[in-house]
């Protein structure tokens, strides 16, 4: 079980507490959620609680935390994890082996375990979380959800009565994330304490017993989960949705106006000697719209955003633009594409550097005042001096779009714009999208998270792709339109709108 | 050679891979050492052959061929410079074709074994070599955190390449030529900070699971070297024994000393 | 508390019967042998992917190779500020690229020596706290282990010492190199401070 009890802390070298008299409880057999805005002070609750704010970052910390009835500032963090695991955002970050077996021995090898008995707890593990199949595997191999069970499987093969589990679903698809849901409901019944930090809220709907509701280092408000039902406190402290209908069923293939349209034709492409991913699909991106790229882990959502734009090449296919045959490099140019990993794409020494080299030729006479516009309109102004890579997450990301946006861009493609931001960044990047829309530019957007495609997509395509079949493209002045005239029904399949089909 | 590591299977039948990396080490220190010692072409002979059957058993003809390709090139320059030095002053290199061959083959015995290793290792693999090596934890730790995270960068920086060309300024040759310095900038901020993240991340994780407890681990599994590998290394102390014989009757130990 | 025990099926011990033993304090924490171990795979990487990019051996890819190395090296040395951190790294890759790739099997002696020579420089001239020291330490380092080396392919080509002018010629290219690195390691370091994550 865990309990604080009046419990503050503050980080070295700040003056203000970062966590300031909280009280909560986590009993046996219980799960308690903990909510809140962006920098709130949640990870330095769970810091509080699994030691790393004491032995790690070297934090002050007053009133009582205790776990399993053991005070946590009298124990090592490595002897807190055999009483409360800890599951981060990211599992592959926290990973020290590169394949699943020597994972979960890893903790156990250092403690000196005789080998027999750590075959004995990797077993029994490998048969609770069902991981049998995959326990020779190559971590690196994994998706998202294995990952994560391989983690989770690690943390509790040490035998902890209690676990936090730090935004948990964030880089996970909705099927995942319910697969999740089922595994922490065995381990409740089982007795174990579960604290879950999270932004998203509705998947932990008749799981969660508590919600504890955090704002600028306290908790605000605490009490049973349909307390976030509460509109005008979501809207108070920037949640995300209590209740999210799974829009994909709504969400049909984009409609074909007569305005400009991108067509991926006759499309093949593998991993290297792996089975195809595309075989022969094709495609239609009507301008103007929002569409969502829809489809489970490793069916090839970011790549067909890398073909699309010529970062990766197809084995076979072509693109057209308005009816004219064209290189993907070229449609680069016209693009901006906005990468799942934010510390990939920020080389500059400050925030209004990073926009201001992002800038088109055209805009460089006026280049500072375009670029605070922009840093105005994501909130993050106050920052233009800052490092880039010294931002938080949620920060790093509404940049990263912000530079996408300077490009002033006809196609804008985001690859999972929202995992780990709160509700209040999370509409202001629908909003954006949207509004990139409305000007006329074609938003591809790649998402797991239901609540952003409920919000911001109009329409989606579904990955995998049907196989399709097309004469080449002809190789002379005439357009694809004059030789096939497209479809408009928008009931019509992905193939019959294609040139050449 | 380097980029055998991206590699994580081995051809078929590739016989290095059949070997534990402790022998396969084992070969490349007795070849190097010999390679130094030996000075006669003839001592050196049936270990070139044994170590190029060696290399060839791995079955990667392409990557062998660009290797020798590549050390007959820089070979290659070094002569054509020999030949400008003697034109400028002939006292200070003579050109004996026998002081030409040795260090040849001295190059090409220590190359055949580094492939027959390089050309067979996977990173998966590394790890558990490193637990059979029972390394203090202070070297340990740092080594086994390098084999880690290897393939996790090559990611990294392919998915930096990736967002510079995005970013409309890709890297090539050209532009590392005309903005050397901006270009290095581009490519290594993104993955030093990102390096500095993931051991942060690692630290914490290594704290709670109660890595560095003790000064050595456990293993509860670990590679144990077979009949094969002890055959192969008696055999190659055999082969190292009788080159060092025909040194001893036909070239002398003079290390070579003109 | 609890903890699971020996036995089949696993058991849970409660609070009062579970001792947890009090640690010795480490000469080096796991989180600087963690960073050593992760900046010796950013340095590998970086080798890489200059060669790939530059394509393999000309003088501006030897020129960047040595100067991120050397830059990375500054770096590491600051985050890290203590004694052996550079001998441990240097050690540490040793290891690894044998491991990998069977390379420098009779270098890693001479390595090390050159390491352990940089080491007694760093000290002399004001330890890990001062950049002077770490900076002397790091171009030292590269010109000891560089010419060490050179001395190891002299061995290799005693009969015909005349090859190793390409060798040298290469090896003073990756100098000038690794004294570039040197500026530009220092200049990241401050880049590092302003973004908060080396201290002074």
């Amino acid at each position: 079980m865990i309990r604080l009890q009046d419990a503050s802390f503050s980080y070295p070298f700040h003056s203000e507490p970062a966590v300031k008299g909280a009280n909560l409880t986590v009993a046996p057999g219980e799960i308690v959620l903990l909510t809140g805005p962006s920098g709130c002070g949640k990870s330095t609750m769970v810091r509080m609680i699994n030691g790393l704010g004491l032995h790690h970052f070297r934090g002050n910390l007053s009133g009582q935390v205790t776990v399993g009835g053991r005070q946590v500032s009298e124990l090592e963090a490595a002897d807190i994890s055999t009483l409360v695991g800890t599951l981060f955002q990211d599992p592959e970050s926290q990973f020290f082996a590169l394949d699943v077996c020597d994972e979960i021995a890893m903790g156990h090898e250092w403690r000196q375990t005789p080998p027999r008995e750590t075959e004995r707890r990797i077993q029994h593990v490998a048969d609770e979380f069902g991981l049998n199949p995959i326990l020779d595997r190559s971590i690196l191999t994994l998706s998202e959800g294995q990952k994560q069970k391989v983690a989770l499987a690690s943390i509790m093969s040490l035998g902890p009565r209690a676990l936090i589990l730090d935004e948990p679903t964030a880089n996970l698809d909705p099927e995942s994330t319910e697969a999740l849901a089922k595994t922490l409901s065995a381990l409740k019944a089982k007795g174990v304490a579960i604290l879950i930090v999270d932004h998203r809220l509705y998947w932990l709907r008749g799981l969660a017993d508590k919600v504890a509701v955090m704002d600028k280092g306290q908790i605000v408000a605490q009490g049973p989960f349909e307390l976030v039902d509460d509109a005008s406190l979501r809207r108070r402290y920037g949640l995300r949705k209590s209740h999210v209908v799974d829009p994909r069923p709504e969400l049909l293939p984009p409609e074909l106006t007569n305005g400009h349209t991108i067509s991926l034709c006759n499309l093949t492409y593998a991993h290297g000697r792996q089975e195809p991913i595309f075989s022969n699909v094709s495609m239609d991106l009507p301008m103007g719209q929002v569409i969502g790229l829809l489809g489970a882990n490793g069916v090839g959502k970011t790549t067909l955003a890398m073909l699309l734009t010529g970062l990766n090449k197809a084995e076979k296919g072509y693109l057209v633009i308005d009816g004219q045959k064209r290189k993907p490099s070229e449609l680069l140019n016209r693009a901006s594409v906005i990468l799942q990993n934010t510390d990939h794409q920020l080389h500059m020494k400050t925030v209004l550097d990073e926009i201001i080299a992002s800038l088109p030729r055209e805009k460089k006479p006026d280049q500072k005042r375009h670029a605070l516009t922009l840093l105005a309109k994501y909130n993050i102004a106050h920052l233009a001096q800052r490092h880039p890579q010294s931002l938080s997450g949620g920060e790093k990301q509404r940049l990263v779009i912000a530079c996408g946006e300077a490009k002033d861009p006809d196609v804008l493609i985001l690859d999972e714009p929202s995992s780990g931001l709160d509700g209040a960044n999370m509409q202001l990047i629908a909003d954006c999208a949207r509004e990139f829309a409305q000007r006329g530019a074609c938003v591809l957007l790649i998402s797991h998270d239901l609540e952003l495609l409920g919000t911001a997509c109009w329409c989606a395509l579904t990955l995998p792709l049907k196989t399709t079949t097309h004469k080449e493209f002809p190789h002379d002045n005439k357009t694809a339109a004059e030789y096939h005239p497209r479809k408009d029904s928008r009931k019509s399949q992905h193939h019959d709108r294609c040139p050449g089909s | 050679m380097q980029a055998s590591f991206i590699s994580n299977t081995n051809p078929p039948g590739s016989f290095p891979a059949t070997l534990d990396v402790r022998t396969k080490l084992f070969l490349c220190v007795l070849s190097s050492l010999s390679a130094i010692i030996l000075s006669s072409p003839l001592a050196l002979a049936p270990l070139l052959a044994v170590s190029a059957l060696y290399a060839l058993s791995s079955k990667n003809i392409k990557k062998i061929l660009i290797a020798y390709v590549v050390i007959f090139l820089m070979l290659g320059v070094s002569t054509i410079f020999i030949v400008l030095l003697r034109l400028v002053c002939p006292e200070l290199a003579a050109m004996e074709f026998r002081n030409f061959l040795t260090p040849f083959l001295r190059i090409i015995l220590m190359l055949n074994v580094v492939l027959g290793l390089a050309l067979s290792s996977r990173v998966q693999s590394l790890l558990m070599a490193l637990k059979s090596l029972r390394l203090p934890s202070l070297i340990y730790i740092p080594t086994s955190v390098m084999i880690r995270f290897i393939p996790t960068f090559l990611n990294d920086a392919k998915q930096v390449l990736q967002a510079l060309k995005i970013r409309g300024y890709p890297l090539t040759p050209r532009t590392m030529f005309m903005h050397p310095l901006h270009s290095l900038r581009v490519l290594f901020v993104p993955l030093v900070f990102r390096a500095l993240r993931s051991s942060d991340d690692l630290a914490m994780a290594a704290e709670l699971k109660g890595v560095g407890l003790s000064n050595s681990i456990v293993p509860y599994r670990q590679q144990t070297l077979q009949s094969r590998d002890l055959a192969v290394s008696a055999f190659a102390v055999l082969l190292a024994t009788a080159s060092f014989t025909i040194q001893a009757y036909h070239g002398g130990f003079s290390m070579g000393m003109h | 508390m609890y903890r699971m025990e020996p036995g089949n099926p696993p058991r849970i011990i409660p609070d009062d019967q579970a001792s947890l033993p009090k640690r010795k304090s480490r000469h080096w924490p796991v989180r600087e042998l963690i960073v050593i171990g992760i900046f010796a795979a950013v340095v590998k990487v970086a080798s890489l992917v200059i060669a790939l990019i530059g394509g393999g051996m000309n003088p501006l890819t030897l020129l960047a190779k040595n100067a991120v190395f050397t830059s990375l090296l500054v770096v590491l040395l600051h985050k890290v500020p203590r004694l052996g951190t550079l001998t441990l790294f240097i050690g540490v890759s040793a290891i690894v690229s044998l491991l990998l790739m069977g390379s420098g099997a009779i270098l890693l002696p001479v390595s090390l020596v050159a390491a352990l020579l940089s080491e007694l420089v760093i000290l002399l001239a004001g330890g890990y706290r001062r950049t002077i020291g770490i900076m002397m330490g790091v171009a030292v380092y590269d010109l000891s282990s560089k010419g060490l080396s050179l001395g190891l392919s002299w061995l290799v080509m005693r009969e015909q010492s005349a090859l190793l002018i390409t060798i040298s010629i290469m090896v003073a290219i990756g100098y000038i190199g690794a004294l570039i690195g040197l500026g530009s390691g220092h200049l990241f370091v401050k880049e590092l401070r302003h973004a908060g994550i080396v201290h002074q």
